[in-house]
């Protein structure tokens, strides 16, 4: 597999973004499918390739991974600092099917993954544009936001952290906003539009009661929703078990190399 | 401006290698409307920046503002590693000559939004890689426009062939060009930048431009004012810029604005821009 290490003058962010993409080995006669693949809290762009094999599985499935940085941004434009929303929603896309024109557009080769705050973020991108993302995976996900918010997540927060109250400002700041998703997400659902939905949420995750929270209203909005449990914690030691089962979940045809 | 190190690992060497990539994006702090930006944009011209001997492919851009010069021309920049094999199929070691005609550029054209034609393809690079710049142009004159060659190691091969120089002593170039029992074996070949010369206007070959940079007190002006001289003999003309200056980054740095200078005046001359 190939691995590119990029950054590019963001003028969303009005700075430099790094970017990390693993490509597959095949040549690009025909587009990779690629999966835009986020960090969590207080990590970068380089956690998912440190953590996992997420660089050999892809490559078995001829598929290509972003792996861009997100800072503590939770992809909000944020209340008190970067407009993340804008780098991610737009202006990576954009850059990136310009810089990388191997990538496929096509909405059924474009799916979104990430891990806490990046499940979160991987679940809004593709619930904001339905149009061109087709799944969504979130490990360990930071999923019901207003709940989070709110305080009422059972996560061990009672209060807003200080991370969260820079991105978002407040629950009633984010409901029935671009940063509601289980909001967006029956709203596609009547559409008959939603993505594909799947998580992971270990046992002994500090959020394991907000992520059933969430899947349960994700269920309730009549999502097609993959839920999984492991037994593990908010870590990768657990997440990176599944790795691989998110990516057959995403259904990519293995073996084209 | 975007600024890439590609890492892969290509048959024709069998080696991991890495390539670092300048795309120019015009993208400024405050731009807002990024798919218009982004979707009006053309496939981008390419210079294919060769380090020299003992660097690799973070020199150019380390050591030199190519990348100010990039965003300021719009051209994409390609700078790849060769590790010390004068851009050869090494007698001793990796096929790099094969990589450099073929699997690179493939690659590269295939993932970026860069163009093939070769009116919007340039090649350039100092000491080893500016013989190996010369020796690529010559090799395939169809797909490059123009060919700066600075501070170029141009006598390298003939001093193997002779047993004199430099290239003599380093066990390096035995890697490279082999033929130790008859080192004159190696003229003649696709590493001989004179005989490629002569190959392609014997066969009446439509050449890129072509533009030397060396400085008066660099060890490589003799053998640079000596192929100039051949060339001029064979009706080849070559443009010629020097400064006071020896073989190192201080003169490279007076000498990387000049190759986007010579790349820009030949596609004003030639109707492209």
């Amino acid at each position: 597999m190939a691995l590119l290490e990029m950054d590019f003058r963001s003028g969303a962010l009005g700075f430099h973004e790094e970017v990390i993409v693993s490509l597959p080995d095949r040549p690009a006669t025909k587009p990779y499918p690629v999966l835009w693949l986020f960090h969590g809290a207080n990590q970068d762009c380089t956690e998912w390739l440190r953590l996992t094999s997420i660089d050999r599985y892809a490559n078995n499935r001829g598929l290509a991974v972003i792996m861009p940085a997100m800072s503590n941004g939770h992809g909000q434009n944020m209340v008190n600092g970067t407009n993340y929303w804008d780098m991610v929603n737009s202006e990576l896309p954009a850059a990136m099917h310009y810089m990388l024109p191997c990538l496929s557009k096509d909405r059924n080769e474009n799916y979104t993954g990430g891990a806490s705050m990046g499940g979160y973020v991987a679940y809004k991108l593709a619930l904001n544009n339905p149009d061109k993302y087709c799944a969504a995976g979130a490990f360990g996900g930071a999923l019901d936001i207003i709940s989070i918010l709110s305080g009422t997540a059972n996560d061990g927060n009672t209060g807003l952290s200080p991370t969260f109250a820079h991105a978002f400002g407040s629950a009633d700041h984010i409901r029935e906003t671009d940063g509601d998703i289980i909001w967006l997400a029956s709203n596609l659902v009547r559409e008959g539009k939603c993505p594909r939905l799947w998580s992971l949420v270990g046992n002994k995750d500090f959020g394991y009661q907000q992520v059933c929270g969430a899947i349960k209203k994700f269920k309730a909005a009549g999502c097609d929703m993959t839920d999984l449990y492991g037994e593990g914690g908010h870590s990768f030691d657990l997440w990176d078990k599944y790795v691989e089962n998110f990516l057959d979940w995403l259904d990519i045809p293995k073996g084209v190399n | 401006m975007a600024v890439m190190t590609l890492r892969f690992n290509p048959k024709t060497i069998g080696l991991a290698t890495q390539v670092r990539i300048i795309i120019p994006t015009g993208v400024h702090p405050q731009d807002a409307d990024f798919e218009k930006i982004y979707s009006g944009k053309k496939e981008l011209p390419v210079l294919w920046l060769l380090h020299g001997g003992s660097d690799n492919y973070a020199d150019w851009h380390d050591c030199t503002p190519v990348q100010v010069l990039a965003d300021k021309y719009n051209y994409a920049v390609v700078m790849p590693d060769a590790q010390m094999s004068s851009y050869a199929n090494m007698a001793h070691g990796p096929n790099w000559r094969d990589y450099f005609q073929t699997e690179l550029p493939e690659y590269i054209y295939s993932h970026f939004p860069f163009s093939r034609k070769r009116e919007d393809n340039f090649i350039s690079g100092m000491s080893m890689g500016g013989a190996g710049a010369l020796k690529l142009s010559l090799l395939d004159p169809d797909k490059y426009s123009t060919c700066v060659a600075i501070s170029s190691g141009v006598e390298v091969v003939r001093n193997y062939a002779k047993g004199v120089g430099r290239a003599t002593i380093h066990t390096s170039f035995h890697n490279i060009y082999g033929h130790e029992d008859d080192p004159t074996g190696v003229l003649g070949t696709e590493e001989d930048i004179y005989w490629l010369l002569e190959q392609n206007v014997k066969n009446g070959t439509k050449l890129p431009r072509f533009a030397f940079c060396v400085g008066l007190e660099d060890f490589t002006r003799a053998g640079n004012i000596e192929f100039r001289d051949f060339a001029e003999s064979l009706g080849v003309h070559i443009d010629w810029y020097e400064e006071h200056g020896m073989h190192d980054w201080d003169s490279w740095n007076l000498y990387i604005p000049k190759v986007f200078e010579f790349i820009s005046r030949y596609r004003k001359e030639d109707g492209i821009d």
